[in-house]
C-alpha cells in the first residue's frame, strides 16, 4: 500500500523524538513525580545527565488528577507525602523556577497526569512553560474516573483548544488509548481507541500527537498491533505529526530479577522491531512500590542497551501491518465509531454508551462492561465475549463466570510466566541478559 | 398467627420456618476505595472473592466519592464495608471515611487493605492509625487475601448464627 509521507514534526517534543528515530535511536522515558519542587528538579536533572536519548517526565499526584487541589495542599501541610507533583496547587511561578534551564532541544519533558479533568492541569502546564502532555477523552475517563464521559470529552475538547491556541513552541499530546485498564484487553480495542483519540486531537486543532500501545501477553501479537496502529495512523492522521509510544507492561509485574529484566527486554524488543519511536519504561520496583530516581535511571540505561543490541541483530521482516487480524478488527472498530455520528466527540461518546466500544472489566457507569478477555494457549489475548462491538462473535460468546482464583491467575499471568522462565527459554530468548544487567 | 403458611405454636414459629429465615439472609458487603484512587483490579477481585464466599456485593468502583459511600451505606445496609486502596494515599484519605460513617451511625464492620502508604515501611504504624480512626481490621501483609477471607467468613457466620 502506497503511503503518504509523514508530516514533519510540529512540536519541540516531537522534533527531539523523531530526529533520534531517524538515526535509529529509541527514546526511553520514565514515569517520575515528586511532591517537592527541589526533588522534582533533581530527578529531572539526573535523567538529563544520563546523556542518552531520553525524555523527562513530570507525573502529577492522585489528588491533582481528580481535581482536588485543596486535598493535595492539605496532605502536604499534614506532612504526608504525595505520589506525584501537584502542578496546579503550586502555581506557574514555582514550576517555572523548578524547570529553569532544565528542558532543551536534547531533553524534552512531558507532563503525565492521567486525569479526566484536564482543564486546570493543561492551563497550569501552559503557564508554567510545559508543552507536552498526554490523556484523551476516553482513555483517562473510563478506566480511571467516574466522571460522565460526555463531560470528560467536552473538557478534553476545550483542553485541546487551550493547548493549540496558547503555545508558540507547538504543543504535543499523547493518547493513552493504547493502555486503558493496563491489562486484559485484546489489542484491537487498544489500537482503535488510540487512533480515535488521535483523530479527536486532530479535529480539535492539535498538530502534533503520539499514539500509545501497552505491552501485553504475546510479543508477536503486540508487534502486529503496533504495525496496525501505524497503518491506521498513516491513513487517518494524514496531515499531522505523529509517532508511536510503547508502554512497558502495566499489569502485575514479576518479582524476580531475571523475570523483571526479561519483561523489560521484551518491551524494548516490541518497540524496536515494530519501529516505535519512544518507550516508557518500568522499573525493578514495580512489584513493591513507587520507584526511586535510581530505579528509573537503572531502567533507562538498561533499556537503552537492550535497544542497541536488538537494533543490531537480525530483525524480522514485517509487512505494512494491514494483513493481521488485529488490523482488521481495529479498523472495523474505528470505522464503526466514526460512522456513528457527524462529529468526533459525539461519535466517541455514543460509541462507548452503546457498547460499540466496550472496555473489558471497566466499571465506569458509561461503559457497558459486557466484553471479556481470555488468554489462549499461545498467550494471545482473545475476546471471550464481544458484547455489542462490531466484531465476529467469540467462540463461546458469553460472560463465563470466572472464579476469583482464576481471575487472580489471569491477572498474574505475566508475573508467573516471567518469574518462571526455563533455562532453555533464558538461553534462547534472553541470552543477551547475561551481558546487559539491570543495576538495582 | 401464621408465618409463610407454616403452623405455629403460640407466637413461636416452628423450627423449620425459623431455619428458612436464617438461611435466606446473605451477608452484604460494600466495596469501594478512596476518592483519589483510580485502580480497579483490586476492587474486581474482592468483589469476585466475596461473591464466592456467599456475600451479596455492591462495588462502587474507582475514585469512590465519600458521599457515595454514605448513601450506599444507607440504601444497601452492608454488614461489612471494604476500603481497598493501592495508590498509597489511604493513610491520609481513609480516616475520613471512617469518621463520616460513624457520624451517620454506621455499625457495619469497616476494613481497609492494600498499599496504604507511599513506601513499604511503617505498615504497622498505619494499621494502628487506621484502627484508631475507626477501622475494625486492616490487611496489608503478604497473606492479606487469606486473612481477609477468614475475616469475611467470620462475619458471615456471625450473621447466620
Amino acid at each position: 500500500m502506497k503511503r503518504k509521507p509523514r508530516t514533519v514534526p510540529t512540536s519541540a517534543f516531537s522534533r527531539a523524538i523523531r530526529s533520534r528515530a531517524e538515526e535509529g535511536l529509541l527514546t526511553v522515558q520514565p514515569r517520575m513525580g515528586f511532591a517537592k519542587p527541589k526533588n522534582m528538579r533533581a530527578g529531572l536533572l539526573k535523567v538529563k545527565a544520563l546523556g542518552i536519548p531520553v525524555a523527562g517526565t513530570i507525573t502529577l499526584d492522585s489528588y491533582t488528577r481528580v481535581g482536588d487541589h485543596e486535598g493535595a495542599l492539605n496532605a502536604l501541610r499534614q506532612g504526608h507525602d504525595l505520589n506525584g507533583y501537584p502542578l496546579v496547587s503550586y502555581g506557574p511561578d514555582v514550576t517555572s523556577q523548578m524547570l529553569s534551564g532544565v528542558e532543551d532541544a536534547t531533553f524534552p519533558i512531558q507532563l503525565r497526569h492521567g486525569s479526566a479533568f484536564p482543564l486546570q492541569i493543561v492551563s497550569a502546564a501552559i503557564n508554567s512553560g510545559l508543552t507536552s502532555t498526554e490523556g484523551g477523552p476516553i482513555s483517562y475517563c473510563l478506566p480511571y474516573s467516574r466522571r460522565p464521559l460526555k463531560q470528560s470529552a467536552t473538557d478534553w475538547a476545550k483542553a485541546c483548544e487551550i493547548l493549540s491556541t496558547n503555545s508558540r513552541a507547538g504543543v504535543h499530546v499523547e493518547s493513552f488509548g493504547g493502555c486503558l485498564m493496563g491489562q486484559l484487553c485484546p489489542p484491537s480495542l487498544l489500537v482503535a481507541i488510540s487512533v480515535l483519540e488521535g483523530i479527536f486531537f486532530k479535529e480539535w486543532g492539535l498538530k502534533s500527537v503520539s499514539l500509545s500501545y501497552a505491552q501485553q501477553t504475546n510479543i508477536l501479537q503486540d508487534i502486529e498491533a503496533v504495525k496496525a496502529l501505524q497503518a491506521l495512523a498513516y491513513e487517518f492522521l494524514v496531515d499531522i505529526d505523529w509517532h508511536i509510544v510503547i508502554y512497558a507492561y502495566m499489569g502485575v509485574f514479576p518479582e524476580t530479577a531475571i523475570g523483571i529484566q526479561a519483561l523489560m527486554y521484551d518491551a524494548v524488543k516490541i518497540a524496536v522491531e515494530a519501529g516505535a519511536e519512544r518507550l516508557i519504561v518500568k522499573t525493578a520496583a514495580e512489584a513493591y512500590g513507587i520507584p526511586t530516581v535510581e530505579d528509573n535511571l537503572a531502567s533507562l540505561i538498561f533499556s537503552k542497551k537492550c535497544a542497541e543490541r536488538i537494533a543490531k541483530s537480525e530483525s524480522r521482516k514485517f509487512t505494512d501491518g494491514t494483513d493481521s487480524a488485529v488490523y482488521k478488527e481495529s479498523r472495523a472498530l474505528v470505522e464503526a465509531a466514526l460512522n456513528s455520528a457527524e462529529d468526533i466527540t459525539t461519535a466517541l461518546v455514543c460509541s462507548v454508551e452503546s457498547g460499540r466500544l466496550d472496555v473489558p472489566y471497566c466499571l465506569h457507569p458509561d461503559n457497558l462492561n459486557r466484553t471479556r478477555t481470555e488468554i489462549n494457549s499461545q498467550g494471545r489475548l482473545k475476546w471471550a465475549s464481544v458484547g455489542n462491538m462490531p466484531l465476529p462473535r467469540a467462540r463461546k460468546d458469553r460472560i463465563r463466570s470466572t472464579s476469583s482464583r482464576e481471575f487472580l491467575m489471569t491477572l498474574n499471568y505475566m508475573r508467573n510466566r516471567y518469574d518462571n522462565l526455563s533455562r532453555e527459554q533464558l538461553e534462547e530468548d534472553y541470552g543477551v541478559l547475561s551481558e546487559i544487567t539491570l543495576k538495582t | 398467627m401464621l408465618i409463610d403458611n407454616q403452623e405455629r405454636v403460640g407466637n413461636i414459629p416452628t423450627t423449620s420456618a425459623w431455619d428458612c429465615k436464617r438461611k435466606a439472609r446473605k451477608p452484604r458487603a460494600l466495596i469501594g476505595t478512596i476518592a483519589s484512587d483510580s485502580h480497579t483490579w483490586n476492587l474486581i477481585f474482592i468483589d469476585l472473592l466475596l461473591k464466592e464466599l456467599g456475600f451479596h456485593t455492591m462495588n462502587l468502583g474507582p475514585c469512590t466519592p465519600l458521599s457515595l459511600f454514605l448513601s450506599s451505606f444507607v440504601n444497601f445496609k452492608p454488614d461489612m464495608i471494604i476500603v481497598s486502596s493501592v495508590n498509597g494515599h489511604a493513610r491520609s484519605q481513609a480516616p475520613e471515611i471512617a469518621a463520616k460513617l460513624k457520624l451517620i451511625g454506621a455499625t457495619s464492620r469497616l476494613v481497609a487493605g492494600g498499599k496504604l502508604s507511599t513506601g513499604p515501611e511503617g505498615n504497622i504504624e498505619i494499621r494502628n492509625e487506621l484502627q484508631l480512626a475507626g477501622f475494625h481490621a486492616v490487611f496489608f501483609t503478604d497473606d492479606s487475601i487469606g486473612e481477609f477471607t477468614k475475616y469475611a467468613e467470620s462475619i458471615k457466620s456471625a450473621i447466620v448464627s
